[in-house]
């Protein structure tokens, strides 16, 4: 079989204001015909450059140096295999290609889609231009690649605009545009990493299928060791624009010889293995921490007085049209109903579930930046809602937020220094030295150089500027933390040392953290009880191994079968993850689905561990 | 749609009452009035005979009345001397200083003025679109900065002073008389072809003076528009289908780049009226806005207040065009709403 992609000593080069930077170094790989190949790297290691690059859509600033990019698309022998570096990025003949015999399948769905033009309009002009279909031709013919890719309803679809569609069919459809033409080549850039643990499996799921009834191949970019795992036939890892390591998926997680390789294999958060050790849990030695001005009657876990409990609120928002016509008797949209947990002094609880799920409107609930419609929280014992003044403020130094996105979450026209200092400001603590001073240990303890304090956040890296927001959110104290989402935004080899500093500063400083969170793999690295949410509803809750060695509710079970393990041999069905009940309670058999003839209770499982169930008393 | 097209036009009622009492109100805050000036003025130089008319005319128009009487009758909610006799039932007032229906003193220059700003907006956007569309897709080119300078040139050179410029060189290569919108001897002649074709070619310099500004500003905004949605990710994704460079173009960035210009036209109509004064006033233009400034100098409180009444329709049409524009071109306005009803 030939190699329907030869990548041969591929050099790129992207002029900058700081001088030219070399993206790619001799770059060689190949893609065989009808297979799947990985590319597989961290941010700024040059993946998206090569699919780029073999697209023929480079930035301005981009410049092939050397090398060729031999595509043979065309299966008769006596057409030499044609060289896209060759061809200028304006050129007809790479256009032609483009499209029809190679395609593109990007990361996020809803921005890859143009919100002015309907599904339908947007798949089948590819049809159109290339295949020289008639109106007619072309949409009968999207129509039925929409059906291939698994929409229930092709034909309405086909009029639907991307607004209209969930994440997951969003995705569908993008990559219905790209195999209208039914390519040789699919590239799809980080297809999944937009999505839901349950949706990626199911997108993934619809790749593999694809790519076994079109005889394509793909090549697919990810920095998902555990997609890779299950769906690559060959792997390339990349580092810095230069291949470490290629070959066979087998061979390659078996003996990565590498150490970058062997570094990421081992950075990736697993499930199966329980990481956890027993200093993590601040234990009864250092019973008076320091810093905390909690009485000491902290000792043994289960008779501490929570320092946050979280007693059946509920909060609902109206959409703008209900808002706007209060008359047609809209109800509010629940995001979080009837959530009840505590909060233990020093112990990390994860809180997790798919997007809209509730888990980041019950965090802001916490913080107060949002009031409940019912039920209440308190903070030590006091009902935070009462707070006003003086107490509000001093509630707020207490509780700190952690953002997800290092990049945006930092204010890009104010010093690191003046970052750190602000809260200080806020609150009127100390003077400018002992301000400065305050900062200087700060950039210390998250492990950065205190010199640096006059830098401008974008001198920092992804995981150099979220320990500056860490940074930040320590300057006050805090007693808690809550944590959105920190590392998901973060490659995994900084991701375990994000993970890594944030356990250490729960051991020093008594941390407590509410760790919000949609990848589970991290939460059983950090988090001592989780509690997994689907709908504004709690439906499981438990320590963590036990919840991951024994999970109760179809839901959790969903979540935990979704993600891949990065292990080439451990089984993993695809149409498994696809079942029903990742979807909603539509999906769960009883006695969890929705039953009105019987009360709902969270059922006792184990000391800690409860599940939500409709079921008459028991136990 | 239709439901909302009703309630756009329900909503129009209010704002123009609301419209209509803020200008009367604003109108009368100088302290006295046209009439009082001039009864002032006849008592100084002594004619005691004319002032029998003005008092008369004083109190034709109750001028003695409160102010919530004046308003009323002027619109035509509250019987006046002649009975209900005001704006809604077609009585565009009375010029005091041109002692003359308002009718009569705007005469042809209300449908020039429109003519006049309809071809400088259609100016602005048929230069505007290529230049800009130029500009962003071929960034730091020598064309981009060449059409960036000319811009600049035209944002920064006085109005007026261009139009002296042309209208000197129009009457010396293409014998264009100066200033007006048409040859003299159309001033008062009944429209026919000829003298709509004196129009159209006098139409020309004012046309490019009042629009070279709108133009410069035009380009810079159409420019960085689209340079933001060139960089968005739906564009790669129409590059990557292989489609023809300006058919993706036309049909992806440049449909979203467009939104906020349809959002402008309604803010478009007022600026033209109230923005070509002294423009109109140099090159001897028969539109409304040396008018309307003479009205307010003179407090000519009808003259002026009809045609501020003007320019607040214009506004609130050109408003209800560009939303309903806005709505038929973005299924995201025209459906989300409706989307988030069913839920």
């Amino acid at each position: 079989m030939s190699d329907l992609l030869l990548v041969n000593d591929l050099s790129v080069e992207f002029a900058t204001p700081a001088g030219a930077f070399q993206a790619l170094e001799g770059v060689n790989f190949r893609v065989p015909r009808g297979r799947t190949v990985a590319l597989v790297g961290e941010s700024g290691s040059g993946k998206t450059v090569i699919a780029q690059t073999i697209m023929g859509l480079l930035p301005a600033s981009g410049r092939i140096l050397s090398g060729q990019v031999l595509f043979d698309h065309d299966k008769s022998p006596d057409t030499p295999p044609r060289d896209l570096a060759a061809l200028s990025h304006s050129d007809r003949a790479l256009r032609m290609l483009r499209g029809r015999d190679m395609s593109m399948v990007f990361q996020e769905p809803m921005s890859a889609l143009s919100p002015l033009h309907t599904i339908g309009d947007q798949i089948d002009e590819s049809a159109r231009y290339h295949l020289r279909l008639s109106r007619k031709a072309a949409r009968a013919r999207a129509i039925e690649t929409l059906g291939l890719v698994g929409f229930p309803d092709p034909a309405r679809a086909y009029h639907a605009y991307p607004f209209e569609l969930s994440g997951g069919l969003r995705q569908r459809a993008v990559i219905a545009m790209a195999i209208i033409c039914r390519p040789a080549l699919l590239i799809a850039d980080e297809p999944t990493t937009a999505l839901d643990v349950t949706i990626q499996a199911q997108i993934l799921a619809l790749l593999q299928r694809l790519q076994a009834e079109l005889d394509m191949a793909v090549l697919l970019i990810t920095h998902d060791l555990g997609v890779v795992a299950h769906l690559a036939d060959e792997i390339v890892v990349l580092h810095q624009g230069q291949v470490m390591e290629a070959g066979d998926r087998q061979a390659i997680f078996s003996d990565p010889t590498h150490p970058y390789l062997r570094g990421l294999l081992a950075a990736v958060p697993r499930l199966a293995a329980s990481p956890r050790h027993a200093e993590q849990v601040p234990g009864a030695a250092n019973a008076a921490p320091p810093e905390s001005s909690a009485p000491a009657d902290v000792h043994l876990k289960t008779d501490r007085r929570p320092i946050i409990s979280v007693q059946g609120i509920c909060k609902g928002f109206h959409s703008r049209a209900a808002r706007r016509l209060p008359a047609e008797g809209a109800e509010p949209v629940a995001a979080v109903t009837d959530v009840s947990f505590d909060l233990c002094p020093g112990e990390c609880v994860g809180l997790v579930g798919e997007s809209g799920c509730g888990k980041t409107t019950t965090a802001k609930l916490i913080m107060r930046a949002l009031m409940p419609d019912a039920g209440t929280i308190f903070f030590n014992g006091t009902d935070i809602s009462k707070f006003a003044g003086h107490a509000l403020s001093s509630y707020r130094t207490q509780v700190q937020y952690i953002f997800q996105d290092p990049f945006s979450s930092l204010n890009p026209r104010m010093t690191v220094g003046d970052l750190l200092c602000e809260p200080l400001q806020i609150h009127r603590r100390g003077d400018r030295a002992s301000r400065q001073a305050r900062a200087r240990a700060l950039m210390q303890r998250v492990g950065l150089d205190p010199d640096h304090l006059t830098r401008y956040p974008h001198a920092f890296s992804g995981g150099q500027r979220q320990r500056i927001g860490i940074a930040r959110a320590l300057a006050l104290d805090p007693q808690v933390l809550i944590c959105d989402e920190p590392v998901s935004a973060l490659d995994v080899t900084v991701q375990a040392r994000i993970l890594a500093l944030l356990k250490d500063l729960q051991t020093e400083l008594s941390l407590t953290y509410l760790f919000v969170s949609h990848d589970l793999a991290v939460m059983r690295q950090i988090a001592d009880r989780i509690i997994v949410m689907q709908g504004g509803r709690v439906v499981e809750t438990g320590e963590c191994d036990e919840l991951f060695e024994n999970p109760v509710h179809p839901y959790t079970r969903a979540l935990l079968a979704a993600v891949p393990d990065p292990d080439p041999d451990a089984v993993f069905d695809f149409a498994d993850a696809m079942s029903g009940a990742a979807g909603g309670p539509d999906g769960w058999p009883a006695p969890y689905c929705d039953n009105s003839h019987v009360r709902v209770q969270m059922k006792q499982i184990s000391a800690t561990h409860f599940v939500r169930v409709f079921e008459a008393d028991a136990v | 749609m239709l439901r909302y097209v009703t309630r756009r036009l329900l909503l129009a009622i209010p704002t123009l009452i609301a419209i209509s009492l803020l200008i009367f109100f604003i109108i009368q805050l100088p302290p006295g009035d046209y009439l009082s000036n001039q009864i002032d003025e006849l008592r100084a130089q002594g004619e005691e005979a004319s002032l029998a008319k003005v008092e008369f005319l004083r109190a034709q128009f109750g001028f003695d009345r409160p102010f919530i009487e004046q308003y009323a009758v002027w619109v035509g909610i509250w019987p006046g001397p002649d009975g209900l006799h005001g704006l809604l039932q077609g009585n565009w007032g009375w010029s005091f200083e041109y002692d003359q229906p308002v009718e009569t003193v705007l005469g042809d220059s209300l449908g020039l003025t429109l003519l006049l700003n309809f071809a400088t907006v259609l100016f602005i956007y048929i230069v505007a679109f290529p230049i800009g569309v130029y500009s962003a897709t071929r960034q730091y080119s020598v064309g981009d900065y060449g059409f960036t300078l000319l811009g600049y040139l035209g944002l920064a050179t006085p109005n007026f002073l261009l139009g002296l410029i042309l209208l000197y060189y129009g009457n010396l290569w293409f014998g264009l008389s100066i200033g007006g919108l048409m040859a003299p001897e159309y001033m008062d002649a009944p429209w026919s072809l000829a003298k709509f074709r004196s129009v159209l070619s006098h139409l020309a310099v004012p046309v490019i003076v009042i629009g070279t500004a709108g133009t410069a500003a035009m380009i810079r905004r159409l420019r960085a528009n689209l340079l933001d949605e060139l960089r968005k990710p739906y564009v790669a994704t129409a590059r990557a289908k292989g489609l023809p460079r300006g058919r993706m173009l036309a049909k992806y960035p440049l449909r979203m780049a467009l939104n906020p210009f349809i959002a402008d036209i309604g803010d478009l109509l007022p600026q033209m009226v109230s923005g070509s004064v002294i423009v109109s006033v140099v090159l001897n233009l028969p539109t409304v806005g040396p008018v309307l400034l003479g009205a307010l100098r003179s407090q000519d409180q009808y003259l002026a207040g009809f045609i501020l009444m003007f320019v607040a329709l214009l506004t609130v049409v050109g408003m209800l065009i560009s939303d309903l524009l806005l709505g038929l071109l973005d299924p995201r306005i025209r459906l989300q709403g409706k989307a988030a009803m069913g839920r």
